[in-house]
């Protein structure tokens, strides 16, 4: 039987309005319940990347989500597919409380308030954080903030989940959590990392990016074994 | 306290969660008794009228069980632009001058109505703060948003995208304590590379021209802060639909109403005082 891939990109390219080429044909096709690193240097594209999956930033070439293709016409319900979890913490949060925060996107999809609370209840119990419901989202330290932004994005049950360096500025213990969390959820996912460690334990793919190309794709195990390939894109084995 | 705490200072845009009379208070019929009470003492006329409007004020406080010290910490920030605006109300106000003259120098005359009006501006400033810091203190984004969603229902009979009006109002409040913030970490930037925030003194000049390196990145910052903040919602589908829960609904009860009806005829008080 043949299943529509979660994510499809074809040709992919990119600049920004200050004319920087960040993307310079990018293909990569992720299917249903993979879930996949994307590594590469500083300033490779690996966030502008992930901006194209639900039309944040929208370059040439085709983007397809479960078979939809992110354009304008379709963005509300990419956007309810995608999950986008951004690098900052800071970005993602801007309402008062913590419940409103992860209440948000169910919010803004409609549902009714019963179904409401029972996602934020979900959302915060696979986080671990039920007990921070009411609590103010910029008092909170780095590490809890990235669950809740997680936890932002798990509300909407979204099929395909992205996130940019969700280990980034997390102790050895709540990263270690992280990876839990994240091995424990079934959904499509596509993570862009520094941290190849985290790469080897959760994400059996590998995509290799830099100068807006992808230079590399394979199981993580194979490509974590090639030495030089790792050295000339400025990683190191784990 | 640490010079560097400006969130601390910031008492508008921050909820307190409780359970005093103010926060049980149906949020339409709190919305409706803060903007009246704002509105009179935004246009007091007479000193009496904004006396009885600090009485109003304290009372509420009072009742709400909330730290005074927090509350008048709301009001040091803008204390300094108030005294120095208040200095000019003395000089230059279109009052008609009235004796009893209380001090002069040649030229230079004050009267007492000039001291008057400026201390009216004082604490026509002081009592507004106090009222708008109460009003988010004991109000949270919801129940702000589901109070002003219904207040602007009408308009939207007219057409007029009320939802957004709404969103509006909930990131501008959500924006002050997120500028304190900004201010914060730009001026613990800059002493980190040497620039002495706490140097008291110097004159009116040299103050200024010790605040603008902070004004430009926090102006940079909060652009960008918006921006962000907007990608971040459409990440999540604000505005993929019209629909938008109501996470909550309210009956008025019979206090609610009698409590508009109150802070109403305190108002008409205020004004005619
Ligand atoms: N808003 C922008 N305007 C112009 N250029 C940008 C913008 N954002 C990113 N770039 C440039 O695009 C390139 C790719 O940036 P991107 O943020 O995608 O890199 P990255 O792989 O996520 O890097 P990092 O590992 O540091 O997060 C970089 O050279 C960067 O300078
Ligand atoms: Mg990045």
């Amino acid at each position: 039987m043949h299943m529509t891939d979660s994510i499809e990109i074809r040709d992919l390219h990119f600049s920004y309005s200050d004319g920087h080429t960040a993307l310079r044909g990018i293909n990569l096709t992720v299917k249903p319940g993979e879930k996949l690193a994307l590594v590469g240097p500083n300033g490779a594209g690996k966030s502008t990347l992930l901006l194209h999956l639900n039309g944040i930033l929208q370059g040439k070439g085709v983007v397809r989500i479960s078979g939809l293709d992110v354009v304008p016409a379709n963005l509300g319900r990419v956007r309810a597919l995608v999950g986008l979890v951004f690098q900052s913490p800071d970005d993602q949060l801007f309402s008062p409380t913590v419940f409103d925060d992860v209440a948000f996107g169910p919010i803004y999809q409609g549902l009714p308030p019963e179904e409401v609370r029972r996602r934020v209840d979900f959302a915060l119990a696979a986080v671990h954080m039920q007990d921070y419901v009411h609590r103010v989202s910029h008092h909170l330290s780095v590490g809890e903030k990235k669950r809740i932004a997680i936890a932002t994005v798990l509300s909407m049950q979204p099929e395909v989940l992205v996130l940019d360096e969700p280990s980034a500025g997390l102790d050895p213990r709540a990263r270690r959590s992280l990876i839990h969390l994240l091995a424990e959820l079934p959904q499509t996912m596509i993570v862009a990392t520094h941290d190849l460690a985290l790469v080897r334990d959760l994400l059996p793919r590998m995509v290799v990016m830099d100068h807006g190309e992808v230079v590399a794709d394979d199981a993580t195990g194979r490509i974590l074994e090639q030495g030089d390939l790792l050295a000339e894109h400025g990683l190191e084995k784990p | 306290m640490s010079e560097f705490e400006f969130l601390d200072r910031v008492t508008i845009g921050q909820y307190v969660p409780g359970v005093s009379p103010l926060h049980r208070m149906d949020p339409r019929a709190r919305l409706i008794a803060a903007l009246l009470l704002l509105t009179a003492i935004t246009f007091a006329p007479r000193p009496a009228g904004l006396g009885l409007a600090l009485l109003v004020v304290m009372t509420l406080v009072t009742l709400t069980d909330l730290p005074w010290r927090f509350l008048l910490r709301g009001l040091l920030p803008p204390l300094p632009f108030l005294l120095f605006l208040a200095v000019l109300q003395v000089f230059f106000n279109a009052q008609e001058n009235q004796p009893p003259l209380v001090a002069w120098w040649g030229v230079v005359q004050i009267y007492a109505s000039d001291l008057i009006v400026a201390g009216m501006l004082v604490l026509r400033f002081c009592v507004l703060i106090l009222g708008i810091s109460l009003l988010s203190l004991v109000t949270s984004t919801s129940e702000m948003i589901y109070g002003v969603d219904a207040l602007l229902k009408p308009l939207r009979w007219l057409r007029i995208p009320t939802q957004d009006l709404t969103m509006m109002a909930q990131v501008t409040l959500r924006f002050i304590p997120f500028m304190a913030l900004a201010a914060e970490r730009i001026v613990k930037a800059q002493a980190s590379r040497g620039v002495d925030w706490s140097a008291k003194g110097g004159n009116l000049i040299k103050r200024a021209r010790r605040i603008l390196p902070l004004l430009v990145p926090l102006f940079v910052s909060s652009l960008g802060k918006a921006e962000r903040m907007a990608l971040a919602m459409d990440a999540r589908g604000y505005g993929s639909t019209r629909r938008r829960t109501m996470m909550m609904s309210t009956r008025l009860m019979w206090t609610d109403t009698a409590a508009v009806i109150a802070c109403a005829g305190l108002a008409a008080a205020i004004i005619l005082l």
